[in-house]
């Protein structure tokens, strides 16, 4: 290899080196931003009141007293956090003490990391009004004394979550009350069937070829198209994987469907050596493949802007994921048009990127997955190690394993 | 062999389209680190570091105060 060819590998090298050493330094210093510190959360709310951390019990949850105008207050803010859809969220308590214990007067939303749309349907829902009123030993479930809102039910459940966690640690240590409420159970429910049955479907579709094959292949465009994209509006995102490494991972209790959405698209492209998520059950693919049969165009992309997609894509998922390790809020940083497409919700320029992924969907085949999505080349790139490390263990010079092989002509089709 | 016909009007439109799209993406990155920007992420951080780094400097010069006033107290 002359000298000429091997600086540009060498440079390639030093630049991935950079990025990688980079993103670990935004992760860090995120991370050390992002500590909670509830006095200053709190005073930017209540600028006018004092506060002070209540001593009468060292137990959690920690609660602060009030003072407004150089009186004591007769509410306490209990302090909680949880995880929503975005990340962590902090939340404080207004409470005041009864005969029976203690009610809630008021919730306060401190910190967040949902996306900006979801918390505006949240608020313009009215949906922390509903604590009011209630009593600490209430249940504090959704679908019992709590009503979710919806498009933004896994949000609805990490702030309930973090709220009844600590209205009832605050009545059990602080107000010696008797555990009188329901403990919450396992959300399983409709929603986790039909989520496993789209993915047992898509799995059924994906190995026969027979007519049934086709049935389930139409059954699950149609399936999440409705439930994951407009029902659930659950796409995955690269603030969903960002997420998992910041530690952003919600209870199985309190989000079974995150876990199965992550046990199905992770656990073909690991397990099965297949791509069952951008294919089969992305509702946003579903969306440019009908957009696509609509327009009855199909423009090819030079091969040359084909090749440098994946640099491109890598390019733009290193400035997202910057962004999201910097402000720790994974919403930041997810520049896919899924959430916005599904809930007609969004900020800014968002509203832009959405009209202009469909109009290239109307074009070109599959736009959005072949030039722009990280999500489709990190799965795919996890089928191509999967594919390596096998042709490793077991030799290169015999057939190669059936589902990597299979995966690699879905992405060639595709491609063309 | 027949050769596969190109053509550029396919190519250049398909550009475009990325091209506009790519726009669209920079330009919600931007929005975001505008937004990332008020709250400061990186000097929140580097004062963290350096107040904790403050914090460890005092206490070992308190530590033989502290020893003394205990000693006293017992």
């Amino acid at each position: 290899m002359t000298s000429t060819t091997k600086t540009p590998a060498h440079l390639g090298r030093i630049l991935e080196a950079l990025a990688w050493a980079s993103l670990v330094a935004a992760f860090i210093i995120g991370q050390i931003a992002a500590q909670t510190d509830y006095e200053v959360l709190l005073q930017k709310q209540l600028p006018d009141v004092k506060l002070a951390r209540s001593q009468a019990s060292r137990e959690l949850p920690v609660v602060y007293r009030m003072e407004v105008d150089g009186k004591e207050s007769p509410d306490a803010i209990i302090m909680s956090e949880g995880v929503g859809y975005g990340g962590p969220l902090v939340i404080g308590i207004k409470a005041r003490r009864t005969d029976e214990g203690a009610k809630v007067n008021e919730v306060l939303m401190l910190s967040h990391k949902e996306t900006p749309s979801f918390m505006e349907r949240i608020n313009n829902k009215g949906f922390f009004r509903q604590f009011a009123g209630k009593n600490v030993t209430d249940n504090f479930i959704i679908g019992d004394d709590v009503d979710a809102v919806s498009g933004a039910s896994v949000s609805s459940e990490g702030f309930t979550a973090a709220i009844r966690e600590a209205v009832h640690l605050g009545a059990a240590q602080h107000l010696k009350l008797p555990r009188t409420w329901q403990e919450q159970s396992w959300h399983i429910g409709a929603n986790e069937i039909i989520l496993v049955s789209l993915f047992a479907l898509a799995f059924f579709g994906v190995y026969r070829r027979d007519k049934a094959a086709k049935v389930a292949r139409l059954v699950v465009m149609l399936g999440t198209l409705a439930f994951v994209g407009f029902y659930a509006n659950a796409s995955l995102n690269l603030g969903n994987i960002a997420g998992i490494f910041m530690g952003y991972i919600p209870s199985p209790k309190q989000h079974p469907m995150w876990w199965i959405m992550m046990a199905g698209a992770l656990g073909s492209v690991i397990i099965l050596g297949r791509n069952i998520y951008c294919h089969q059950i992305c509702p946003f693919k579903v969306v440019q493949d009908l957009l696509q049969k609509l327009s009855g165009v199909k423009l090819r992309i030079k091969p040359e802007v084909q090749r440098k997609s994946r640099n491109l894509i890598f390019f733009l998922s290193w400035i997202a994921l910057m962004l999201i390790f910097l402000s720790a809020h994974p919403a930041l940083g997810s520049y896919e048009p899924f959430a916005m497409m599904f809930s007609l919700e969004g900020l800014g320029i968002q509203w832009y990127i959405l009209p202009a992924a469909i109009l290239g969907s109307l074009f070109v085949p599959s736009f959005w997955c072949r030039l722009f999505c990280p999500v489709g080349l990190y799965l795919n790139e996890i089928v191509r190690m999967r594919r390596a490390i096998r042709e490793r263990l077991f030799g290169g010079g015999g057939k190669p394993p059936a589902a990597a092989g299979k995966a690699t002509k879905t992405i060639k089709v595709e491609q063309d | 062999m027949v050769k596969r016909k190109e053509n550029p009007w396919q190519f250049k439109f398909s550009f475009a389209l990325a091209i506009l799209m790519l726009f669209l993406v920079f330009g919600y990155f931007t929005q975001s680190f505008l937004e990332i920007r008020k709250v400061k992420p990186v000097s929140v951080a580097i004062e963290r570091i350096s107040g904790e780094s403050a914090e460890s400097d005092i206490s070992p010069k308190l530590a033989p105060e502290n020893e003394a006033e205990n000693k006293a107290n017992e």
